[in-house]
């Protein structure tokens, strides 16, 4: 990429587009990891993969500061709110795929809820930003 | 648009009737197209009733019954609200365009981790990273940087709370060509993790703050000395520089400004008086850590005899936010005296441990039970403690008290790098005391004699205390000894080593007489001063203990009182543990 | 002025790209240890010697330095590394009831490495996992709220691999 220049900044941002609005961010911190981040994130790309399923992103990302609840994943689907899963095993991994992610269903039992202020991006006011 | 209610129901309360009202109502009136349930084991706060949250109206419902659910329900689908029942929480701290009364949290050093890729330059960018560079750079001017710093009133996260703005003053005064940038990432306090977790999740928020540091004090050199321990934050972060080096942000010429920055990395090797200014600096000349007397005082002459300015990785990441929004905005935020918000790693005996960022003057209580939902398995509060092996207790009488850097210095603790460790009614001070003490001795550096000695003598006379072998004089030879530390000792280190001590026997002496006086140690962790022996009225034989027994020295018959032979007994507590009839008794 | 013989040893590639990348720079003496321990996984003494003969840093130097710092270690290590974190949190956890366990489970003490080189058990602070309390590592893979009872089941997946690379 070429050097930026005085103003390139707020031009890139302007031309930023995501590459899908359907998005799994899992949690891959040292503890994220630790408490089997990197498992979930290899089923869930499997399981994209096996569905054919191309539009939803896969991305880590760092940690959450929700270490009882580890691992945890947000899910963005178009349309639907975004949703935080704490404690994922294997099961649920698998299940928010074919539910959540296909039926457009969201997983019971495993939905984590962190109001905060924050001055980036409350993701439970998510709507659309 | 589709409504989901989202249930929180606490532990307490079985059988979950909140959510199967719901359901049952939702059953009824055929509104699976419209409405969806969706059961929660954390809601953000706890209360002794059910929660509900409606999304996307993003209302809390607290303090009905199941009786009312069906109103809510009906102006949920219809759009509205019912009053009533709305939870009122108030956050007092924050300016009032920011306020969401949702939460006690306030997000600003955090404000990426956990929901960017890291890994991802264009990302962070996207979010309006390095807005504040830019802004720094050609609009404001190294004296505007400057004096935003001084407005927003931050102070150095890393312990002692020293105003950033002024540190960077009188760096940027000294003569000399060359000045360094230091940012102090050896996250040594055992039991913090923040600075882990802002490398690991967003790395750009540091780069950004120390280019904009570097900016304003006139340095062309900055260092991270990152622990080695944190091999991903590492990883994450030399990715961060590379990106940015690539993208013009970082090395010659920054956007086309002339300005010229460049950030290197250096390993810690795991010494825990390593963040300690001076003994940071000797580490990154590639020397022993020793720590030198100040002054002077590294703004004068630091790494390598230049002007140097050490930050620490939380400070680093509230530079950008201030410059972009000013630093009255920051001024806003928090106490008096103490500005803006502070990341604390909740860990111990709290239900839902983890990283919470929380304006200044936030009181223990709304942390440890309002955001971390109280002690686990429902045991009784002892102490918070904060500042690690350099701070002290906060004992439960202050957990209504707001804290900051001066109020927590008021009852003898810290704000140190924001550990913050709950006990419970499990905890033996003294036995806590030990493990600290054991970790300072463990850590000092051995130059100065007051603690390389006094830290080893005062761990001595625990342990002594610990056995049964104490002796009330010994209380006032902690004291002595302790006085001497505070006083003679080269750095913060050696000063700090009798904090917790010293506060907890100024909360907690009681605690410390019942093992010189009674010889007794009720927590059972003093293994030395306890006994376990079987209440023969409330045993009813069931036999658990003895099958649980580890060395088998309970013995009885079915439905008849169990013995534990004392002087088998390794003292394991694990008989405790298990009975489930309390017949068994500590002390 | 005694001179420091040549050693017999060949120094291994990447360590010597890595010295001569930094040999310019100061305060090389410290990353030059991290990347010795990297490649032998301790730092040997032969190593040590060739090291301070090509970068002319004194060997008493390149000592003091390893016994200030926790982490450089002058013994070779076990094949597979136990750390136990004994941060605060770990600590009120049970970290020293975990400890016990390992060594009775592979009769290994504190800083010690087994007989037959298999195991090695250290003592480690904080590794800022201490949501997840009591923790411990091994060869490098975190393992967080670590149970007493499944300490069998974690050093199985280690022991077995010998196994199989004997059989």
């Amino acid at each position: 990429m070429d050097k930026m220049k005085k103003g390139d900044l707020s031009k890139f941002r302007k031309e930023y587009k995501k590459l899908s609005g359907s998005e799994i961010v899992i949690s891959m911190g040292t503890c994220g990891i630790a408490a089997g981040g990197d498992r979930v994130y290899k089923i869930i790309e499997k399981d994209l993969n096996d569905n054919g399923i191309k539009n939803v992103i896969i991305k880590k990302t760092g940690c959450l500061g929700l270490c009882f609840c580890e691992p945890n994943i947000i899910v963005r689907m178009e349309g639907m709110p975004e949703v935080l899963y704490g404690n994922v095993d294997e099961k649920t991994a698998h299940m928010i795929i074919s539910e959540h992610v296909i039926k457009k269903n969201i997983v019971n039992n495993y939905v984590i809820f962190m109001p905060t202020n924050d001055i980036g991006k409350n993701i439970f006011k998510d709507q659309g930003r | 648009m589709k409504k989901y209610i989202i249930v929180w129901e606490p532990d307490s309360q079985k059988g979950s009737p909140v959510n199967n009202a719901l359901l049952k109502i939702l059953n009824e009136k055929q509104l699976a197209e419209k409405m969806e349930i969706i059961r929660s084991p954390f809601i953000g706060f706890t209360s002794s009733g059910a929660i509900l949250r409606v999304m996307p109206d993003n209302l809390i419902y607290t303090g009905f019954r199941v009786e009312d659910l069906e109103g809510i329900v009906n102006a949920t689908l219809a759009g509205d609200r019912v009053d009533k029942f709305i939870s009122s929480y108030d956050n007092k701290f924050l300016p009032v365009e920011e306020k969401d009364p949702l939460s006690r949290q306030f997000k600003i050093v955090l404000r990426n981790v956990g929901y960017l890729d890291p890994e991802s330059i264009e990302e962070y960018i996207s979010r309006g990273g390095y807005k504040a560079l830019e802004k720094a750079l050609f609009e404001l001017g190294r004296d505007g940087v400057i004096a935003e710093m001084k407005a927003s009133g931050l102070r150095g996260r890393g312990g002692a709370g020293f105003p950033t703005g002024l540190k960077w003053e009188l760096t940027k005064k000294e003569a000399g060509e060359i000045k360094y940038a230091i940012c102090n990432a050896d996250e040594g306090d055992p039991g913090a993790y923040m600075d882990r977790a802002v490398l690991e999740g967003d790395p750009h928020s540091v780069v950004e703050g120390m280019i904009i540091g570097g900016f304003a004090v006139g340095c062309t050199q900055g260092f991270v000395y990152i622990r080695a321990e944190y091999p991903l934050a590492i990883e994450r972060l030399e990715k961060a520089l590379k990106d940015a080096r690539e993208m013009g942000l970082l090395g010659k010429d920054i956007l086309g400004s002339g300005f010229d920055f460049d950030i290197e990395l250096r390993w810690g090797a795991g010494a825990f008086v390593c963040g300690e200014e001076t003994a940071l600096i000797a580490s990154i000349e590639g020397k022993r850590g020793n720590p030198r007397p100040r002054p002077p005082f590294p703004s004068v002459s630091g790494l390598w005899e230049k002007p140097t300015f050490i930050n620490n990785v939380e400070t680093w990441a509230n530079v950008p936010v201030i410059i972009e929004k000013g630093g009255k905005w920051m001024g806003s935020i928090g106490t008096e005296k103490s500005k803006g918000t502070k990341v604390f790693a909740v860990t111990g005996k709290v239900k839902n441990p983890g990283l919470v960022e929380v304006p200044m003057g936030t009181t223990i209580r709304e942390i440890v039970y309002d955001i971390c939902g109280g002690i686990k398995d429902n045991k009784n509060f002892k102490a918070v403690q904060t500042g690690g092996p350099s701070g002290g207790v906060i004992a439960e009488k202050y957990l209504d008290m707001p804290v900051d850097y001066e109020s927590l210095q008021s009852i003898g603790s810290i704000m140190g790098s924001g550990g913050l460790i709950v006990m419970d009614e499990d905890d033996c001070m003294v036995d806590v005391n030990k493990f600290y003490l054991q970790f300072s001795v463990d850590e000092s550096c051995g130059k100065c004699m007051p603690c390389r000695i006094g830290g080893k003598q005062i761990l001595e006379i625990l342990e002594k205390i610990s056995k049964g072998n104490g002796e009330m004089t010994d209380i006032d030879k902690i004291y002595s000894i302790s006085n001497a530390m505070q006083k003679a000792s080269l750095c913060a280190l050696g000063q700090t080593t009798p904090n917790p001590v010293l506060s907890s026997l100024r909360y907690f002496e009681d605690e410390y007489l019942a093992h010189i006086k009674d010889k007794k140690c009720y927590t059972g962790k003093c293994k030395d001063l306890v006994q376990y022996t079987v209440i023969p009225e409330k045993c009813i034989g069931c036999g658990l203990c003895a099958t649980r027994c580890p060395v088998k020295c309970i013995t009885g018959e079915k439905r008849k009182p169990y013995l534990i032979d004392t002087k088998a007994c390794i003292k394991c507590g694990e008989c405790y543990n298990v009975c489930k009839f309390d017949a068994v008794k500590r002390g | 002025m005694m001179m420091l013989e040549k050693q017999e040893v060949t120094l291994e590639k990447g360590l010597l790209d890595f010295m001569e990348k930094w040999k310019d720079k100061p305060g090389k003496e410290i990353m030059i240890l991290h990347k010795i321990q990297e490649v032998y996984g301790y730092v040997p003494r032969k190593v040590a010697m060739e090291v301070s003969r090509v970068m002319g840093i004194p060997l008493a130097k390149i000592y003091g330095i390893i016994t200030f710092y926790h982490l450089f270690k002058l013994q070779k290590p076990g094949k597979n590394q136990i750390s136990v974190c004994m941060g605060t949190a770990c600590y009120l956890k049970g970290g020293n009831d975990i400890i016990q366990e390992i060594e009775d489970l592979i009769g290994v003490a504190v800083n010690t490495t087994s007989e037959d080189g298999h195991f090695s058990l250290e003592v480690v602070r904080c590794v800022g996992c201490c949501g997840l309390a009591p923790v411990m590592s091994i060869n490098g893979k975190v393992y967080g709220n670590v149970q007493k009872s499944e300490l069998p089941k974690i050093l199985g997946e280690y022991s077995g691999k010998e196994a199989n690379a004997n059989g």
